[in-house]
C-alpha cells in the first residue's frame, strides 16, 4: 500500500508540469501584455497606457522568448533558484540557493497572487463546507428511501424532479432566483448578492430579542401548517397510522403557538433592518447561493445513490442474509448500504478540488468574492500569473484527492488491494 | 424497556436548558452591550463636530486677536463677515452653501454605490485600478481642477495661480542649439548608440533587422531622443515656464494637521522617488524640473520644456500629505505592499487612513474637520458587485443608489414607470469621454486601398453612423466629429460629422474609377475587387453588432467587407505589426484637454507606438509640435481647431461614435443636476430628513 501511494505521488509530479506549460501556452497565445492591460487602462490617456504597457513588458519579462518566461515562471515558485529583486523597475536575477517559493505578482492588480487567494479562498471553503454536508445528507436519506420503496409515488416523483433538477443550468436557476425572490417587483424574500448587507457593520453579532421573537412566531407557524399539509397529502395516499395522528397534532399544537404568538409578543413594525444581527444577516446572505450549489449535485448524486443501492439489494448475499433471518434494517446499511459507496467516493474525489476551486458561476451571479471569482476576474484581465496559480493549486488537489479516493475505495471494499 | 428514562437523562436535560437559557440571556446582554456602544459612538461623533465648531470659532478669534494688535478697528460687522466668507472657496463650495439653503436641506444618510469588479490597492500613485481614482476624488483635493459646471480651471487647494510663459525665449534657443546637436549626430552616430540599444532591447527578441524600415526608424527615433535629452541637459537653457501657486491659508488635512505648500512640494518628490512603484505617473511627470516651496502658501513648479498642459501637470495632481508618508521614505517596499494607506484633505475620509484591507468593502465618512463646508451626506460606500443584471436588480430594488447602467438596462428602466419614477435618470455625454473608431490602414505590405483620402472620406460618407448609435446603443450615443468631442473647446466648432450619404460616396469612388465593371456587385478597379477586411475585438457585443451592420450596408454599395473577429491580444499584435486593412476599436478620454500626438503624428509610425495607419501629414505634424509646446491658452486651441479641420479632411480614422454615459440615480437624493461636464460632485447632493434611509 505504502509502496503504491508513494509511486503515485511521484506521478504527480509529471503530470503537473505537464498541466503547466500546457496553461501558460495557451495564455502566451498572442503574448504580450495587452489583456492585462484591459481593465486598468479605462479613462487613460493614450500616452499613459503606452508608459504602462513598456514598464509591465520590462518589469516581467514579456517580451523574452516563452520558454525564458516559462523557466523565469518555475524559478518563482520554486523553493530552489535564483532570488529576484526589483531594483528601478527592472528585475534583477541574485544568487542561485535555497529561496521563498512565490507565486508572483498579479499583473491587473499589482499585489502579491497569495494575498488574492488569500482572501478568496476561505469565502470559497466557508459556503462549500455548508452545502456539501446539506448535498450529502438529502442526496444519501432521499437515495436509500427511492431504492427501499422502489416504484412507489415517492420513488416516481421524486425520480423526475430530480432529474428535471439536474438538467436547469445553474446559470439560469441563480437569475430567476434573484428575478423573483430577491427582486422588489416580485417577492423580496432574500438579498440579491453579496455576502452581507449594507449596514453589516452597525449590527451586533447575534439578533436581538425582537427578531428572536418575530422569527420564531412565523416559524411555528409556517412549520406546523406545512408539517400537517404534507402529512394529510401521505396519508391520503397511503393510509392513517398511529405516529402520523401523534405528528398531526403536534403540528396543529405548532400552528396554535405560533397563532397566539401572532397576537401577543409579534411586532414587526418595531423591527428594523440592524436587528437581524450579523450572524443571521450572512445565514440570509447564503441562502440562495447555496441552493444553487446544492440542487444539480444532489440530485445527481441521489440518482446514483438509488442505483448503486438497487444493484447491491439484487445481489445473492443479499437474499442471503435475509433468508438467515437478518433484520431488514440491518440488510439495507450494513450489508446493502455499504457496498454501494463505492461510485459516491469517485463522486466525491472530485467535489473536493472544487471546494476549493469555487463554482464560477454562483460566485459570480451572487457577487461573492471567492475563487471562481478570482479565476474568471483574472482570465478576463489575462493576469498569467493568478491563473497560473490556481491552476497549479486545482491540478495538485485534483491528483491528491483521486489519491484518496483509490485509498478509499480500498477501505470501503475490502476486495480492492493495491499490493 | 431498555432505554428508560434514568435520572442521568433528567440531568443531561436539564444542563441542556440550562445551556439554552444561558446562550440566550448572553444574546440580551450583548444586545444591550452593542446598544450602549452606538450610542457612544452617537456622542463621539457629536463631539467631533462640536470640536471642529470650536476650531473654526478659536481661528476667528485669532484672526481677530491678531487685527486687534495690528490696531485695526473691529466693530465693523462688514469686515467680519467678508472675512467668514473668505474660508470658503466660491467655486468649490458656492453650490454647497447654496445647497444648504433648501428648505428640506437636511444633514445624514448613506450613499451606496458599487464596483463591478475588485479594487486591490487604493493607496495614492501605487494603485491600479480606475475605481481608485473615483474613491480618492472624495479624500484628496488638487490644487486647481476644471470647473464642471463651465470647464475651465478653477483654483481648489489655491488661492490664485501666475504662468510665466518663456516658451518664447526657449523656441529661439531650441532653432540655436537643436541643430547643431543634429549636426553632432549625424556625423557621429555612435553618441546616440547608447539610446538606440536601450530602444532594441524594449523590443526583446522582436527586434527589427538591421536594414528594414524599421530599424531605420528606430534609429531616427533613437537620435530624435538623444537631442531632446542633450537640450534639457543645455547649460543655457532658458526655463520655460514657471507656474506659481498662492495656496489657501486656513487649509487643513483630515486629521486637523494644516496643509502648506510643504505637502504640495512633497508629493512630487515623493512620486519622484525611484523605489515607488509609480512608474506611469514618474514618467508622465518628467516635464516638470523642480517644485519649490517659497514660504507655506506658495510654491514655484518649474518645466523643462514648453508643455501645453505645464498648468494642469502642475496642478491637478492630488496633494498628499507629508507628515502622514513621509515616514514611508527608506521604507518603500512597506509602502508598496499597503493596499490602503489613504488621508487627504477632501471631504470625505476613511475610517481609518491606515486600515483598509483588500476584499473589504469600502466606505467614506464625512470628514468632519474639512476646512469648507461639510457635505450632506454623511458616509459614501462601495460594494463589489461583478454582474450587471444583480447590479440592476440591486438598484431597483433598493439596495444601491447609484447606477451607471447597460444601454438596455437603462431603456427598460426608461420604459417602466415603477423604475422610472423612483430614480433620477441622465443620459449624457461625459467630457471627457473616449470614441471608438474605425482606424483605416494607409500601408500594408504595400497594398494601398485606404492610402487616398477620398476613399477614406467616401468610406465615411457611406458609413451609418446615427443607425449605428441607434442599434448599437439603443441611442444612447452621438456620431463622433474628431478626436475630440463635439462640445470642446479642441474642436473647430464649424464641423459637423460627416451625414451618411452614400450617393456622395459612390460619386467619390466613381470619380476614382471604382465602378462595378464585370457586374458581380462589387466595385473593381483595374481587375481587383474592392475588398478588405475589418479585424475587430471577438466577444464584445458592440463590435460584433457594429460590424454586422456595417457589412450588409457596405455590400450594397459594392464593398466587399469580411469580418475577422479576434482576441484581444492577437489584435493587438496585429494593430502592432500592421497585419490589417481596417480595425475597429477605441480609446478612452483621460484628459479634458488631450494630445493627439500619440495617435496621428508621423513620428509615431513604428512599432511600440499607435500610429499604427502609417498616416503621415507634415503640416499636421507641424501643428501638432506646436500646439503642444504652446502655453497661451487662446492661441493654442486655435492650433487643435487647425488639426481637427485637418483630420476631419484626411479622415485618417473614422470615429464612428462617442457612447453616452447612462446614469440612475436614487430619487431620495436633491440638488442632483446634470452639469456640462458630468453629473455635479456628491457633496452637493443631499436627502430631506424624512426620505433618510440610513442612520
Amino acid at each position: 500500500m505504502l509502496n503504491y501511494i508513494i509511486r503515485r505521488l511521484l506521478l504527480i509530479i509529471p503530470t503537473i508540469f505537464g498541466l503547466s506549460i500546457l496553461v501558460f501556452c495557451v495564455l502566451s497565445i498572442g503574448g504580450g501584455v495587452a489583456g492585462a492591460m484591459q481593465a486598468q487602462t479605462r479613462d487613460m490617456e493614450p500616452e499613459q497606457r503606452r508608459i504602462r504597457m513598456n514598464y509591465l513588458t520590462v518589469r516581467y519579462g514579456l517580451n523574452q522568448p516563452l520558454y525564458i518566461q516559462y523557466f523565469r515562471w518555475m524559478n518563482q515558485i520554486s523553493p530552489i533558484g535564483y532570488e529576484v529583486k526589483i531594483v528601478e523597475d527592472k528585475p534583477v536575477f541574485e544568487d542561485f540557493g535555497f529561496k521563498k517559493p512565490d507565486f508572483g505578482n498579479s499583473f491587473s492588480k499589482n499585489i502579491p497572487v497569495i494575498s488574492l487567494i488569500k482572501d478568496a479562498l476561505p469565502i470559497t471553503v466557508m459556503i462549500n463546507l455548508i452545502s456539501l454536508p446539506f448535498i450529502y445528507f438529502i442526496a444519501i436519506t432521499s437515495g436509500v428511501y427511492m431504492a427501499k420503496h422502489r416504484g412507489n409515488w415517492f420513488d416516481v416523483t421524486s425520480g423526475s424532479v430530480f432529474l428535471a433538477l439536474w438538467s436547469v443550468p445553474t446559470i439560469l436557476a441563480g437569475v430567476l432566483l434573484i428575478g423573483y425572490l430577491a427582486s422588489k417587483q416580485y417577492l423580496m424574500w432574500f438579498p440579491a448578492g453579496g455576502l452581507h448587507d449594507t449596514q453589516s457593520s452597525l449590527m451586533s453579532f447575534f439578533p436581538s430579542a425582537l427578531f428572536v421573537k418575530n422569527f420564531m412566531t412565523w416559524a411555528f407557524t409556517i412549520v406546523g401548517i406545512l408539517v400537517a399539509a404534507l402529512i394529510s397529502l401521505f396519508t391520503f395516499i397511503d393510509g392513517f397510522s398511529r405516529r402520523r395522528i401523534i405528528i398531526l397534532a403536534l403540528a396543529g399544537a405548532c400552528t396554535l403557538i405560533g397563532i397566539i404568538m401572532f397576537n401577543t409578543v409579534y411586532d414587526p413594525d418595531a423591527q428594523t433592518v440592524l436587528d437581524k444581527g450579523w450572524f443571521v444577516d450572512s445565514i440570509w446572505h447564503l441562502i440562495l447561493p447555496i441552493i444553487c450549489l446544492s440542487y444539480g449535485s444532489f440530485a445527481f448524486i441521489s440518482k446514483i445513490m438509488r442505483s448503486s443501492l438497487l444493484d447491491a439489494l439484487s445481489l445473492d448475499y443479499i437474499r442471503t442474509a435475509r433468508a438467515k433471518g437478518v433484520s431488514p434494517k440491518n440488510v439495507l446499511w450494513a450489508h446493502g448500504f455499504r457496498n454501494s459507496l463505492i461510485p459516491l467516493i469517485t463522486i466525491a474525489a472530485f467535489f473536493l478540488p472544487a471546494l476549493l476551486a469555487g463554482s464560477v458561476v454562483v460566485e459570480k451571479i451572487f457577487s461573492i468574492p471567492g475563487m471562481g471569482t478570482l479565476l474568471i476576474e483574472s482570465i478576463y484581465a489575462k493576469d498569467r500569473e493568478v491563473i497560473m496559480a490556481v491552476v497549479l493549486m486545482n491540478g495538485v488537489l485534483t491528483m491528491t484527492c483521486i489519491l484518496i479516493a483509490d485509498i478509499c475505495y480500498a477501505i470501503a471494499d475490502p476486495r480492492v488491494t493495491y499490493d | 424497556m431498555e432505554n428508560r428514562f434514568t435520572l442521568k437523562d433528567f440531568a443531561l436535560f436539564i444542563l441542556i436548558v440550562l445551556l439554552i437559557l444561558l446562550v440566550v440571556l448572553a444574546m440580551k446582554q450583548y444586545d444591550r452591550q452593542w446598544q450602549d456602544l452606538q450610542a457612544l459612538n452617537e456622542r463621539v461623533k457629536q463631539i467631533e463636530i462640536q470640536q471642529t465648531r470650536m476650531t473654526d470659532k478659536l481661528s476667528v478669534l485669532d484672526k481677530i486677536n491678531a487685527r486687534l494688535q495690528n490696531g485695526v478697528i473691529v466693530n465693523n460687522g462688514q469686515a467680519a463677515t467678508a472675512d467668514n466668507d473668505s474660508s470658503f472657496n466660491k467655486a468649490l463650495h458656492g453650490p454647497v452653501l447654496e445647497a444648504q439653503q433648501a428648505s428640506d436641506y437636511a444633514s445624514g444618510d448613506w450613499l451606496v454605490d458599487a464596483f463591478p469588479a475588485k479594487v486591490s490597492k487604493i493607496t495614492p500613485l501605487i494603485y491600479e485600478d480606475y475605481y481608485a481614482t473615483v474613491v480618492h476624488e472624495y479624500v484628496f483635493e488638487p490644487l486647481i481642477r476644471p470647473d464642471l459646471r463651465t470647464g475651465e480651471i478653477i483654483p481648489i487647494l489655491a488661492e490664485s495661480w501666475t504662468v510665466e510663459d518663456n516658451s518664447e525665449d526657449y523656441k529661439v534657443f531650441e532653432d540655436q542649439v537643436k541643430p547643431q546637436l543634429l549636426n553632432t549626430a549625424d556625423k557621429d552616430p555612435s553618441v546616440y548608440q547608447e539610446q538606440f540599444k536601450r530602444f532594441l532591447e524594449a523590443y526583446g527578441d522582436n527586434a527589427p533587422q538591421s536594414g528594414s524600415v524599421e530599424y531605420a526608424r528606430l534609429r531616427n527615433r533613437a537620435k530624435l531622443k538623444w537631442v531632446e535629452d542633450r537640450l534639457i541637459e543645455h547649460p543655457d537653457r532658458p526655463t520655460p515656464v514657471t507656474i506659481t501657486f498662492k495656496l489657501r491659508p486656513d487649509l487643513r488635512f483630515s486629521d486637523g494637521h494644516p496643509l502648506t505648500s510643504e505637502d504640495v512640494v512633497f508629493t512630487f518628490d515623493f512620486m519622484n522617488n525611484p523605489k515607488i512603484d509609480c512608474p506611469v505617473p514618474r514618467q508622465f511627470y518628467d516635464n516638470i524640473e523642480s517644485a519649490t516651496a517659497n514660504g507655506p502658501l506658495e510654491v514655484t513648479f518649474k518645466f523643462k520644456t514648453p508643455h501645453y498642459a505645464a498648468l494642469s501637470f502642475a496642478g491637478w495632481r492630488d496633494v498628499i500629505p507629508k507628515h502622514f508618508y513621509e515616514k514611508y521614505v527608506g521604507r518603500e517596499q512597506e509602502f508598496n505592499e499597503n493596499p490602503g494607506l489613504v488621508l487627504g484633505s477632501g471631504p470625505y475620509r476613511m475610517k481609518s487612513p491606515t486600515g483598509w484591507r483588500t476584499g473589504e468593502p469600502i466606505e467614506l465618512f464625512r470628514n468632519e474637520r474639512y476646512w469648507g463646508p461639510k457635505p450632506a451626506i454623511e458616509k459614501i460606500l462601495w460594494k463589489q458587485i461583478d454582474d450587471d443584471k444583480t447590479r440592476y436588480v440591486q438598484f431597483v430594488n433598493g439596495q444601491l443608489d447609484f447606477l451607471i447602467a447597460t444601454p438596455e438596462q437603462y431603456d427598460t428602466a426608461k420604459n417602466n414607470p415603477d423604475v422610472a419614477s423612483k430614480a433620477h435618470m441622465f443620459n449624457f455625454v461625459k467630457m471627457p469621454s473616449g470614441y471608438r473608431y474605425i482606424a483605416w490602414n494607409q500601408e500594408r505590405n504595400g497594398q494601398t486601398l485606404f492610402t487616398d483620402k477620398r476613399i477614406r472620406q467616401a468610406m465615411t460618407f457611406l458609413t451609418p453612423r446615427e443607425r449605428l448609435c441607434k442599434e448599437v446603443y439603443k441611442g444612447y450615443a452621438v456620431p463622433g466629429v474628431g478626436p475630440w468631442l463635439q462640445s470642446s473647446p479642441q474642436s473647430d466648432p464649424s464641423l459637423k460629422p460627416r451625414p451618411y450619404d452614400p450617393r456622395k460616396g459612390l460619386e467619390i469612388l466613381k470619380s476614382l474609377d471604382w465602378i462595378d465593371t464585370n457586374g458581380d456587385g462589387i466595385l473593381d478597379k483595374n481587375g481587383k475587387p474592392f475588398s478588405f477586411e475589418l479585424s475587430f475585438p471577438a466577444n464584445s457585443e458592440i463590435g460584433d453588432k457594429t460590424a454586422l451592420i456595417l457589412k450588409d450596408i457596405y455590400a450594397q454599395y459594392g464593398i466587399q467587407m469580411k469580418l475577422n473577429p479576434v482576441d484581444w491580444l492577437s489584435l493587438t499584435k496585429k494593430v502592432e505589426n500592421r497585419d490589417f486593412d481596417a480595425v475597429f476599436m477605441g480609446w478612452g478620454g483621460g484628459a479634458v484637454e488631450s494630445d493627439i500626438r500619440q495617435m496621428f503624428h508621423s513620428s509615431q509610425i513604428g512599432r511600440g507606438a499607435d500610429n499604427y495607419m502609417s498616416y503621415a501629414n507634415p503640416e499636421l505634424d507641424r501643428l501638432i509640435d506646436e500646439a503642444r509646446t504652446t502655453i497661451n491658452y487662446e492661441k493654442r486651441m486655435k492650433l487643435w481647431q487647425a488639426c481637427h479641420r485637418l483630420l476631419y479632411e484626411d479622415q485618417p480614422y473614422t470615429f464612428v461614435y462617442v457612447p453616452q454615459r447612462t446614469i440612475m440615480i436614487n430619487k431620495r437624493f436633491q440638488n442632483v443636476k446634470k452639469l456640462k461636464m458630468n453629473i455635479n460632485d456628491k457633496w452637493e447632493w443631499y436627502v430631506p430628513a424624512a426620505l433618510q434611509k440610513y442612520q
